[in-house]
């Protein structure tokens, strides 16, 4: 026996209550009329219930509607705060983008990446302490844009950064090192395979990598290579026989002994002391006795620095006689 | 009378002699006076970020003499630009200057002129200065006397051929 708990069927099976509906199939199932009392007691619940009018009805269907409209007015409030949030979070630097005669203002963001095509520049304010020009096809990251740090990558390109700010508070990142500001312009170069030149027109630029330091004064260039880091620094008016044997001995150090080392010594001039300075720790026993040689032939030793001193590379001894050597750059 | 004895005595016995002696050490102390240029690397922290180079007198024992005033000079056909260098000093035992950078007068290069003084001597420098605000060295004349105008003008004139030839770096 199977029961019929629905209205329609009970009204079909109940003729007291009207037969507007038309008569269900024979199915070989035998219809058995609930007890009136039943529904009575349904119908008597239903009214009873608070939740009742919630589920049919107008006024429940209104209740709905608002509430899912005031969930999707939360959630783009809460997504309008995140991305605020998010924007105070990631510090920028002002950006002109310059197309031809056309300049396109903006801002750039921490961890955010920008381009430049064949006929695009752009320029950036490092925050207060100065300006950074991006050359045609170069592609640039900001990576630090706080007070104490601005930092940005070069992966491809060029740049050209004037900065007036403490030393240590601007730095540039390529694939084969670091260009850490001393003070305070210069030109950085990067090209698809990694390597690099920095050119120093003002104050002076250290270009490190791996715990190597090259010190570039204004004046000077400095080539960076991919896998091998920061050259050996020298001015751009440099003999060219030193800088074809400066590029050989970068390259491959064990070349030395055949006659590269010479060549450097050979050439060097008086403000040539800047590659020889860095040669010393770059140089071991009898060739750095070599080098200390010709830098004091050109230079005299000042007082305060001593043969054994250079040799041991006493790091004050050296930084005294650089400092007094800069006097001849 | 005794006392003017006395004031006689000081005067022709002790002072006229040490004034004497005095004047001849400044003059000695004076007399290989001349001035020294550097990158600014060689006062570095010391002195201004945006140095073009560092002066320091040389033959100047007297430090708190040493006196230095300078301009940036440009010429354009027959006008002439010229304005006041800044500088600042760096260390405290010997004088040692930062000179301010470019004047941003134009042009692509210009001449630093450098007057310095101690204890009454003389010293003068004219430094080329290229576009990029690198000096030249090898180009620099080192004066015992301030510039002079012509020499400032022979000086432009040979900055304006070297350049138009291409080898004022």
């Amino acid at each position: 026996m199977k029961m019929f708990w629905n209205r329609p069927n009970r009204r079909v099976a109940g003729p007291s209550r009207g037969t507007d509906y038309p008569p269900r199939p024979d199915l070989g199932i035998p219809l058995v009329k609930a007890p009136d009392s039943i529904w009575n007691a349904i119908e008597a619940q239903r009214a009873r219930s608070p939740t009742s009018n919630l589920a049919s009805g107008p006024a429940s269907s209104l209740r709905w509607q608002l509430a899912i409209a005031a969930v999707v007015v939360l959630l783009i409030g809460a997504v309008v705060m995140l991305q605020r949030y998010a924007n105070r979070e990631r510090p920028s630097w002002n950006v002109v983008r310059v197309q031809g005669t056309k300049e396109i203002a903006g801002r750039l963001s921490e961890g955010e990446w920008m381009d430049t095509n064949n006929a695009g520049r752009a320029r950036i304010d490092v925050g207060e302490i100065g300006i950074v020009e991006i050359e045609p096809n170069s592609r640039v990251r900001l990576v630090a844009a706080k007070p104490g740090e601005g930092r940005i990558t070069l992966q491809r390109g060029e740049l050209s950064a004037v900065i007036s700010a403490p030393p240590r508070l601007f730095f540039v990142e390529t694939p084969s090192s670091l260009a850490v500001d001393l003070g305070c312009a210069y030109r950085m170069k990067t090209d698809d395979q990694g390597n690099g030149q920095l050119h120093v027109t003002s104050g002076w630029v250290s270009l490190e990598s791996d715990g190597h330091d090259s010190l570039v004064p204004a004046g000077a260039m400095c080539l960076t290579r991919r896998g091998l880091g920061p050259g050996t620094p020298y001015f751009e008016d440099a003999p060219a026989p030193l800088r074809q044997a400066l590029d050989a001995f970068d390259v491959d150090r064990a070349q030395t002994k055949t006659g590269v080392l010479d060549t450097i010594l050979n050439a060097a001039r008086v403000r040539d002391t800047l590659t020889l300075w860095h040669l010393l720790s770059k140089t071991t026993g009898n060739d750095r006795l070599r080098v200390f040689d010709r830098m004091t032939a050109l230079v005299p030793l000042p007082s305060a620095v001593t043969r054994d001193k250079v040799l041991t590379l006493d790091p004050e001894a050296l930084k005294h006689w650089r400092e007094e050597l800069a006097w001849k750059w | 009378m005794e006392m003017v004895t006395t004031q006689s005595f000081f005067a022709n016995r002790i002072v006229a002699p040490l004034t004497i002696m005095g004047a001849l050490a400044g003059i000695i102390s004076a007399a290989d006076f001349s001035l020294e240029i550097g990158n600014p690397a060689a006062a570095l922290v010391k002195v201004k970020k945006n140095a073009t180079l560092v002066v320091r007198p040389l033959g100047c024992s007297e430090g708190a003499n040493f006196h230095i005033e300078g301009n940036s000079v440009q010429a354009s056909g027959e006008t002439q630009v010229s304005v006041p260098l800044t500088f600042g000093r760096g260390g405290t035992s010997t004088p040692v200057f930062a000179v301010g950078a470019s004047p941003s007068l134009g042009g692509t290069f210009w001449l630093m002129v450098l007057s310095a003084d101690c204890a009454g001597s003389k010293a003068g420098a004219l430094i080329p200065i290229d576009a990029r605000g690198v000096y030249n060295r090898a180009a620099a004349k080192f004066l015992n006397h301030a510039p002079t105008k012509k020499e400032i003008d022979d000086a432009l004139k040979t900055l304006a051929r070297d350049t138009a030839r291409g080898d004022s770096k």
